[in-house]
Order: C-alpha cells, then sequence, then structure tokens
C-alpha cells in the first residue's frame, strides 16, 4: 500500500510542477467522458469502438477574464481493429471521426501496445501515429507515445470487484504546416473493475501545450471512462 | 447515429452479462489483508522462519476454498507460504534460476519442453516444497531435507502452431510432468486504448 500512496504523491507533486509555470499560460477545464467496447473477433484479431465527448466547463489565464460557461466542444467517434503481436504485444489500425463546430475532421491511427506483466503492477507501452485531415485545416501528423501503470489496490492484481489506481503519462509529438508542438499529458484516474469484461474509472486528464513552455495551455479534463468487452 | 448506438448497447449488454458469468468458471481472487488479519497460527509459522523482508499477507478465494498466503524476500529469493482454511501449510514455494535446477530432473523437464512447444522461453521457475511441519521446517535446510516432496512450477512462454501462450508446468524432483495450464492474461484494453 506504501507503493501505491508512493506513486499517487509522485503524480500529484508531477502535475503541480507541470501546472505552475505562469508567464501568458492559459487554462481550460471540462470534462471528457467516453465510452469503450472492446470485442474479440479471433484469438489473434479483435475491434475496438470508442465513443468520446469534450465539454468546456470554464477557461482563464493571465491575458483573459475567467470565464465560467458550459461549452460543448467536440466528439470523438473511432474504431481500430487490433492484431496480437506475440505474447504481449498489439498492433491496431483504424479510423477516427471528429465533429466539432468548425466541421468534420478525419483521422487515421496506427498503433503498437506492448502490456507487462510485473510482480505488483502491470505497465503499458503505447507507441502511435496519427494523420489528420479536415476541409478548415492542412494535414497534421502526430507521433506519441505512452506509459501507463496499473497499481492494484486490493492484491497483486486486479481482480472483479477491486479498485485500482492507473497513472499514465505520455508525450505527444505534432507537425503542422511546418510548425512542431510537443505537447505533455499526465492522467491518474481511480478504476474499479465490476466483472473482468466491465471496468469504470474516473480522474483527471492533464493536458500542457506546448511543453515545456511559459505561454502554454493547461487542459484540466475530469474523465469518467467505461470499458465493455464483448466476446472475449 | 447516437439512436444506433443505444441500439447496439442494448443488445451487448446482455451478452457482457453472460460473458462474466462464464469467466467466473475458473475463479481465483488474491486480496491483500493486514497482518492482524491472518490467523495467529499462520503468524507464529513465518516469525519462526526468521525471514529477512516484509511480509505481505493475502487471502486467496478459489472455487475449491480459500487460502491464506505470506509472501516475502529471504536471502535474494522470493518466498510464498500458502496455508489451508485449518492453517495448515499446504506448500513453501522459492523462486529459483534454471541452473539451479537439479540433475536430471532439469534435463528431463528440457526435454519435456522442447517436446511440447516449438518453441519456449522459461518465464519462471519455483521450488515447491509440501509436507512442510511446523516447528521442524527451516528455509535454509529445505531443498535438503528428505521428508518433504519437492516439486518445480514453471512458467513456460510456448510457441505451438505459430502462436505464442503462457502454461504453467509442474514436475515431480525427477522432472516428471505432473500437469499443465494455460495462463489466462487478465484483460488490458482500459491499458491499451
Amino acid at each position: 500500500m506504501n507503493t501505491n500512496v508512493a506513486a499517487w504523491l509522485l503524480t500529484v507533486s508531477v502535475l503541480l510542477h507541470g501546472s505552475g509555470a505562469s508567464g501568458q499560460s492559459t487554462y481550460q477545464v471540462g470534462g471528457l467522458p467516453s465510452l469503450n467496447l472492446n470485442g474479440r473477433l479471433t484469438p489473434a484479431w479483435s475491434l475496438h469502438f470508442k465513443i468520446e465527448s469534450r465539454q468546456l466547463f470554464g477557461k482563464g489565464g493571465a491575458a483573459m477574464e475567467p470565464r465560467r460557461a458550459y461549452e460543448y466542444v467536440l466528439t470523438d467517434v473511432s474504431l481500430l481493429a487490433a492484431r496480437k503481436a506475440g505474447l504481449r504485444g498489439r498492433f491496431a489500425g483504424g479510423y477516427l471521426i471528429r465533429r466539432e463546430a468548425g466541421g468534420t475532421v478525419h483521422r487515421f491511427i496506427q498503433q503498437y501496445t506492448f502490456v507487462q506483466r510485473l510482480p505488483r503492477f502491470r505497465l503499458a507501452h503505447r507507441l502511435a501515429c496519427d494523420q489528420t485531415i479536415s476541409g478548415e485545416e492542412k494535414p497534421a501528423f502526430r507521433l506519441r507515445y505512452r506509459i501507463t501503470a496499473e497499481i492494484p489496490l486490493g492484491g497483486s492484481a486486479v481482480d472483479p470487484g477491486e479498485f485500482y489506481l492507473k497513472v499514465a503519462h505520455e508525450y505527444l509529438g505534432s507537425r503542422q504546416s511546418g510548425e512542431s508542438l510537443l505537447e505533455a499529458r499526465w492522467v491518474p484516474v481511480l478504476g474499479y473493475d465490476l466483472s473482468g469484461a466491465v471496468k469504470l474509472e474516473s480522474g483527471l486528464d492533464y493536458r500542457k501545450r506546448p511543453f515545456p513552455g511559459m505561454d502554454s495551455r493547461s487542459s484540466y479534463w475530469w474523465t469518467v471512462n467505461l470499458f465493455l468487452s464483448l466476446w472475449q | 447515429m447516437y439512436r444506433h448506438l443505444l441500439l447496439f448497447l442494448l443488445l451487448a449488454l446482455p451478452q457482457i452479462h453472460s460473458l462474466s458469468a462464464q469467466a467466473q468458471v475458473k475463479y481465483e481472487k488474491e486480496r491483500r489483508i493486514r497482518p492482524n488479519a491472518a490467523p495467529s497460527a499462520a503468524r507464529s509459522f513465518l516469525t519462526s522462519l526468521d525471514v529477512d523482508g516484509r511480509i505481505r499477507w493475502y487471502r486467496e478465494e478459489r472455487l475449491d476454498g480459500a487460502s491464506i498466503e505470506a509472501k516475502f524476500r529471504h536471502a535474494g529469493a522470493s518466498y510464498s507460504v500458502e496455508f489451508d482454511t485449518t492453517v495448515v501449510v499446504e506448500d513453501v514455494e522459492t523462486t529459483i534460476r534454471r541452473e539451479d535446477l537439479p540433475m536430471p530432473a532439469g534435463a528431463s523437464i528440457a526435454a519435456y519442453l522442447h517436446a511440447d512447444c516449438s518453441k519456449y522461453n522459461i518465464v519462471k521457475i519455483q521450488r515447491q516444497y509440501t509436507g512442510v511441519k511446523a516447528g521442524s521446517f527451516s528455509l535454509r535446510a529445505a531443498a535438503g531435507d528428505s521428508s518433504l516432496t519437492i516439486r518445480y512450477e514453471l512458467v513456460v512462454r510456448c510457441h505451438r502452431n505459430h502462436s505464442a501462450e503462457l502454461y504453467e508446468y509442474l514436475f515431480d524432483h525427477t522432472g516428471g510432468m505432473i500437469s499443465t495450464s494455460l495462463i489466462v492474461w487478465r484483460n488490458s484494453t482500459h491499458l491499451e486504448y
């Protein structure tokens, strides 16, 4: 349990450090609920469907007055086909469509994930790239790496009816119209395994871009994620 | 689009319920417990072993019953002691290296794995002691104690038909195979996407 507390404190300290920069920085606060459906087609192949919506509750910063108002931002719908690669790896590729006020965005995604089972927790690595096109903006290309730790709060592994901590850290580089940008994300959430096939998580999704940088935008999203596994 | 999504969910949810019921066929659940929640006889046995590291206590629930397990590190190796519901020691397990497998058991195990898998990697080896009696058991002298039954439990990444799976093999002290079981990985969707 001490390890779990230490991991939590480390996350909080990183967040406080990351959000401490002032300058001309701005912030936004909102909600980011998502629903994830995963279905196994064969022992090797699976499909992953996700719908995620983003709502803004307020924003502010050094150069603007804090404003509290509800604003719908966007909805992402994605479908990825994945193939098992070895014992612990998986390649996936698919398509995401984003509906937002400015129009529709199309994104093509490719990713490789690798899950390590360590004596007291699990560690997942994700290396992904995507290409985004829309009618309003020039194409954008992104490369991202995420490391995620799943720390059981009830034993040496997460069993149905138990809580867990999930802490993710991600770096996301993007290039659009000749300009490059780096974004960093920290996502600590508390999860509950309802039945092995159903997991519910809630916590913070903190994003800072550009990273590092004083004139940056910090985004604080309250996340609620529901994961349902079908035909597993 | 949202109406179709809602309809899909309504159709899919009963599938999830039935799947979770099927998954409970292989039910095994381990939960960390406080040291003072462990039976006093189990704690006394652990005290008699005079272990180096901190002892972590777990309660394991299976379809065929429950057990109490103590895990710790001692002299650079990982140990686990499992007790049944009457606080009798079921077994003591310790991790060993491949080169610590005695001959001819090591050669026999290697020959079996070579025949069973097209390619294999040994992930973990545990020496298992059964027939442990409180008061006469010593971690240091266990390997040479002829009153104990020694078995070897191996976690092996086994390739067959262009596919890799993780298996648990149990061998006796001569390297004869006793049982094998497929290790089912826990769902990791929430870590991958």
